[in-house]
């Protein structure tokens, strides 16, 4: 783990906990979706983002219930940690009615908008735009301390739509935090068989904006990093690139035979994964003990075990309603 | 009630709307001094300043994007792309995105945009300038798709489309923009999806929308001096679409020709012609459905070559004489 | 307003007549009622009635033409008035009104130079679904319309134009005529206003083709000429061969003695001018009449399913002509002298060969009486005259040896052939009617009473 700026936060237990319970929360979601979906109890597909888990929760640790968020299809940790409700999150990935796209969105479109998630989005690199977009009401309406954060990756930073976002959010001094997951691979493909340049914080450069970096598997890195960026934002001066390494250890999706990859790398990762390193961290520093952290795990357990018994009894939705649903009134 | 031009209702609605409502902003490609490339929004910036007009960079997926992003956030914008055909350049926020986030968020969200563009050709803009692309966009449930062809028409199905919750589509006719029309002065709008019969007839029915409205009144103004009475269905909003109004012209005068500017094969004249084979009208039917729409090629430049391309009077009234 | 004068329509068999010639020329004065033409139909010859007052303006058809009947055939009106050039179809749809000066054409396209015929693929008509949809509400065929689309098909006004043209007919009559692919337009009906019945339907049509088979056998076999038929050989092609395809016919012969009838004979007209003589076939027209008297199954006729029994006792009597065959009746024979009888028959008779029978002294009849005994004939089967149950065939007299009393004597035999029909009769009502008539016969004085 990286070293802690805000020595404080070592003291705020709370926070530390809601951090791990958070991390353990997303693995957990993620560990039983997958064996769900063995059991053929849901359908479609869905992506993992197992060994990124710091990235999705110290980053909206970071952000303020208001502030705007779009997720990406990789985009569990993203939502939790955000503010969805976990019931309806399973509900919606085993596409019930009351799910919180009621069936109609899956695990690629979670949204909840009145945690100020404005949706998962399975276009890769999408979001920029609409962030912008979002970041224009904030300015037009002038509303203060909002920022609007957009999660993509490195396979979504080459993307035209996100290269002509940051153009435009800087031209507008718009308050956009572009989050640049970096979890090496862009489904199968390395950043350096894609780029000449691998240092992705220099795009902010190149658009005129600041650009921040950190080590996207230490959670309070992280949470750090992205609350510095932020408050660089709701200053006043534009949007800002936040770059975090991270590295997942599930594969791209359901289809993944993790071909491109060796076991050795894999584990690698595996052993070096945020929650194991933020316990072993918590554990050194003495702040928890090694029983409050199985009790953490605990928790998180069943908090998703409950989700998926809640989401098995809620009903299918109605297929009479598919062509009213197309129109808002 | 005075004349103004198409252009002119154009801007009226939008500043009437702006006016009205704090949330409706304009942005796009040199709409400020420069007054857009038609001269839509002259005087704009002027009343509204450079808040609530905004020129972004020429980066239409971008703007497109942000569009969308600010409608979900409580804005209603109108977006104004250059050419219609500039669409192919930001088709994912339109497509992926505008026309699918009420369906698929559950209904939590609705994208209240105006996309208006100048679509049709007449121009001598060539092939990347002068398509008419409303049939990509009919097929997107989502997507409202509005096709104008008087002052009147514009002025009142833009404040709809402002008013309304969904993104719609409008697609204002470039050859139309000087055409002169009387509009009140006092509000009014027309209710999205309702088709209007331009002309009374009872022999044949021209089913057609935009550009080809006129064109085809004065088809049915030549043929009515030979006794031959022509019905003009102006279709307005193409979705959604007014089914109600084909089948009764179509009952009525049990003979139809369907003319659109856009290309003929796999235009939306289709829909036209499916509509009434698939209803009840198919028994009244005297004649075979005729289509004119244009050839099946891009615009060409040369001002022969193009006015070939597309729909002409006499092609009409000869498809007109088919049905007979 | 000229009024127009039809070719009429005498007989609910007519559906054509020649105009043998005009009794006017072309501008001469005509009172109403006033003979202006001589018209020939299948059966008589007729003179046709001016139907108006005034001056005979035109005439659309020369002699010799063959008309269909309720043909404007020319138009009687005020000197100097203006009528029509062409002949308009029969009770067609109205005449395409001339273009006025300066008022909108109508939208129909000019009408095809040449009547097209239907166009046909796989046996379905090429129709545009209104027209289709007209013509099945109406139950029409629409191989009966006219196209007049582009590419051959029929259009919803063609339909129109063929239902206001379309012969009313009622809902089995057309069913029927479907069937049996008759085309009701050449059908005359006897309904109201000349609606078509079941009964006035042909009873079958020739079998297609059979033309185009005869011209090529024709060809084969050295055709020396055609005699196109005229209208009464028509009637009598089509009667006779409905009767003898419709109807279970069955013959049944009985020889009678008319050795006494002979006799009796002589006695009545011994002394009388040939003109006031009574023929043998005189009697047995009494006698037969005397029979369907008493045997009233005989007096039947079959519509449908259903037996309609007649009261008046009229008997048909088959006269024969240079070219083809007259059935004149002799009305309520019962209510009559055989003298009556014998002068009404006569008189009927020379009247066929006239051509000169009106259409009421052809109706009605019962039965036939159908003699040919003159040529020495023995035996025949006679065919039925429809709609009625039976005919009765008359054959030569004979001189035959016969036991009498056990002496032998030559006696006169006469036989007498029934055709019935088995549907309304049936073997014994017919041995019980020929068991009568041979009474009557052989002992005449009955005929008499």
């Amino acid at each position: 783990m990286g070293e802690i700026k805000d020595k404080s936060l070592l003291e705020n237990k709370e926070f530390l906990r809601e951090l791990m319970v958070r991390m353990m929360t997303v693995n957990k979601f993620e560990e039983v979706a997958f064996w769900l979906f063995g059991q053929g109890l849901v359908h479609g597909t869905m992506h993992l983002s197992i060994g990124e888990e710091a990235t999705g929760i110290g980053t909206t640790a970071a952000l303020t219930k208001d502030d705007y968020m779009l997720a990406t299809h990789r985009g569990h940790g993203q939502a939790l940690g955000k503010g969805v409700n976990i019931n309806d999150m399973m509900a919606e990935i085993l596409a019930r009615g009351t799910g919180t796209n009621h069936g109609k969105g899956g695990s690629m479109h979670i949204c909840d908008f009145d945690n100020g998630i404005l949706g998962a989005n399975g276009i890769v690199g999408a979001n920029g735009p609409i962030a912008c977009g979002a970041a224009l009401t904030i300015k037009m309406k002038k509303i203060p301390n909002r920022v609007c954060a957009a999660f993509f990756g490195d396979g979504a930073s080459n993307e035209g739509a996100i290269l002509e976002s940051m153009n435009l959010a800087a031209a507008w001094d718009l308050p956009v935090m572009f989050i640049l997951t970096n979890n090496t691979y862009g489904m199968s493909t390395p950043l350096d068989h894609v780029v000449k340049n691998k240092d992705l914080k220099q795009r902010a450069a190149a658009f005129g904006f600041k650009a921040y970096e950190c080590d996207g598997n230490d959670v309070l890195a992280v949470y750090e990093t992205v609350k510095e960026a932020r408050e660089h934002v709701v200053a006043g001066n534009g949007p800002v690139l936040v770059v975090e390494h991270t590295y997942r250890t599930s594969g791209h999706s359901k289809s993944d035979g993790n071909l491109y990859r060796t076991k050795e790398e894999i584990q690698y990762w595996k052993d070096h994964n945020p929650i194991k390193r933020f316990r072993e961290f918590l554990t050194e520093e003495g702040i928890f003990t090694g029983e409050e952290i199985d009790a953490m795990q605990a928790d998180a357990d069943k908090m998703v075990n409950d989700a998926v018994e809640y989401a098995k009894a809620q009903p299918q939705p109605v297929v009479a309603d598919l062509e009213a649903d197309v129109y808002a009134k | 009630m005075r004349e103004i031009t198409y252009k002119d209702a154009v801007r009226e609605a939008m500043c009437e709307e702006m006016r009205r409502d704090e949330n409706v902003y304009f942005m796009g490609e040199d709409i400020g001094a420069y007054c857009g490339a038609f001269g839509v929004s002259k005087g704009m910036l002027e009343e509204f300043g450079p808040e609530r007009i905004l020129e972004p960079p020429i980066s239409e997926t971008a703007f497109m994007g942000a569009g969308v992003g600010s409608a979900i956030t409580g804005m209603r914008p109108i977006v104004e792309l250059m050419f219609s055909d500039f669409m192919a350049v930001c088709y994912d926020q339109i497509i992926n995105q505008a026309a699918k986030m009420h369906f698929m968020f559950a209904g939590k969200v609705s994208v209240p945009m105006v996309i208006r563009t100048a679509s049709g050709g007449g121009t001598g803009a060539a092939a990347q300038h002068s398509q008419s692309l409303e049939q990509m966009y009919c097929h997107v449930p989502g997507l409202k798709v509005v096709v104008p062809s008087t002052a009147y028409d514009a002025k009142g199905l833009l404040k709809a489309s402002i008013r309304d919750n969904n993104t719609v589509v409008f697609l204002e006719q470039k050859r139309l923009y000087k055409n002169k029309g009387l509009v009140p002065e006092e509000d009014y709008t027309i209710p999205l999806g309702v088709a209007d019969i331009k002309r009374e007839g009872k022999d044949v029915s021209i089913i057609t929308y935009g550009r080809m409205v006129p064109m085809s009144l004065e088809v049915a103004e030549k043929l009515e001096k030979e006794g031959i009475s022509v019905e003009v269905l102006d279709l307005r909003t193409l979705s959604p679409l007014d089914t109600e109004a084909i089948i009764a012209t179509a009952k009525k005068t049990r003979r139809v020709v369907v003319v659109h500017e856009a290309v003929q094969f796999g235009g939306f004249g289709g829909e036209v012609v499916s509509t009434i084979a698939d209803s009840d009208a198919f028994y009244y039917l005297d004649a075979p459905i005729k289509r004119v729409g244009a050839l099946y090629c891009p615009v060409p430049f040369n001002p022969v070559l193009e006015a070939n391309t597309f729909p002409t009077p006499e092609r009409i009234e000869a498809a007109v004489r088919e049905t007979l | 307003m000229a009024t127009e004068v039809y070719m009429p329509k005498n007989g609910m068999d007519m559906t054509e007549g020649t105009i043998i010639r005009w009794l006017k020329k072309e501008g001469d004065p005509v009172e109403k009622d006033e003979p202006i033409m001589e018209i020939e139909t299948d059966k008589i010859t007729m003179e046709s009635e001016a139907p108006a007052a005034g001056i005979l303006l035109k005439k659309l058809y020369e002699d010799g033409a063959v008309v269909p009947v309720l043909t404007t055939i020319g138009y009687i009106g005020e000197a100097g008035e203006a009528v029509p050039d062409a002949p308009a179809a029969p009770a067609a749809s109205a005449p395409a009104p001339a273009a006025a000066p300066a008022a909108p054409a109508p939208v129909t396209p000019a009408a095809p130079a040449v009547k097209a015929a239907v166009r046909e693929e796989g046996g379905v008509v090429a129709a545009t679904p209104y027209a289709r949809k007209l013509a099945k509400d109406h139950d029409l065929d629409l191989h009966a319309v006219v196209p007049s689309g582009r590419h051959g098909e029929v259009r919803g006004r063609d339909v129109e134009a063929a239902l206001e043209a379309a012969p009313k007919a009622t809902p089995l009559a057309r069913a029927m005529a479907a069937d049996r692919g008759i085309d009701l337009k050449g059908v005359a009906g006897s309904g109201y206003r000349g609606k078509i019945m079941s009964g006035d339907l042909p009873s079958a049509a020739a079998p297609a083709g059979a033309a185009a088979v005869d011209a090529a056998i024709a060809e084969i076999e050295g055709v020396l000429a055609r005699y196109k038929m005229n209208g009464m050989r028509k009637v009598i092609a089509q009667r006779m061969f409905a009767s003898h395809n419709e109807i279970p016919n069955v013959t049944q012969n009985i020889k009678i003695d008319v050795t006494e009838l002979l006799a009796l004979r002589e006695k009545i007209n011994k002394g009388k001018e040939k003109a006031d003589k009574v023929s043998v076939n005189d009697m047995i027209i009494k006698a037969v009449a005397k029979v369907i008297g008493e045997q009233e199954r005989f007096r039947m006729t079959l519509e449908g399913d259903e037996f309609v029994l007649h009261n008046e006792i009229n008997i048909g009597v088959a006269v024969g002509l240079d070219d083809g065959l007259l059935v004149p009746v002799v009305h309520n024979v019962d209510q009559k002298g055989l003298l009556q009888v014998a002068k009404e028959a006569k008189s009927l008779a020379k009247k066929a060969r006239e051509g000169k029978l009106m259409p009421d002294e052809m109706g009605g009849g019962r039965i036939t009486i159908s003699n040919i005994g003159m040529f020495g004939t023995h035996s025949f089967t006679p065919i039925i005259n429809q709609p009625e149950a039976a005919i009765v065939g008359v054959c030569g007299t004979e001189e035959e040896l016969a036991l009498v009393d056990g002496n032998v004597v030559a006696r006169k035999k006469m036989m007498v052939c029934v055709t019935f029909d088995h549907r309304i009769l049936n073997g014994t009502e017919v041995c019980q009617f020929e068991s009568r008539l041979k009474q009557l016969l052989e002992d005449p004085v009955q005929i008499l009473l």
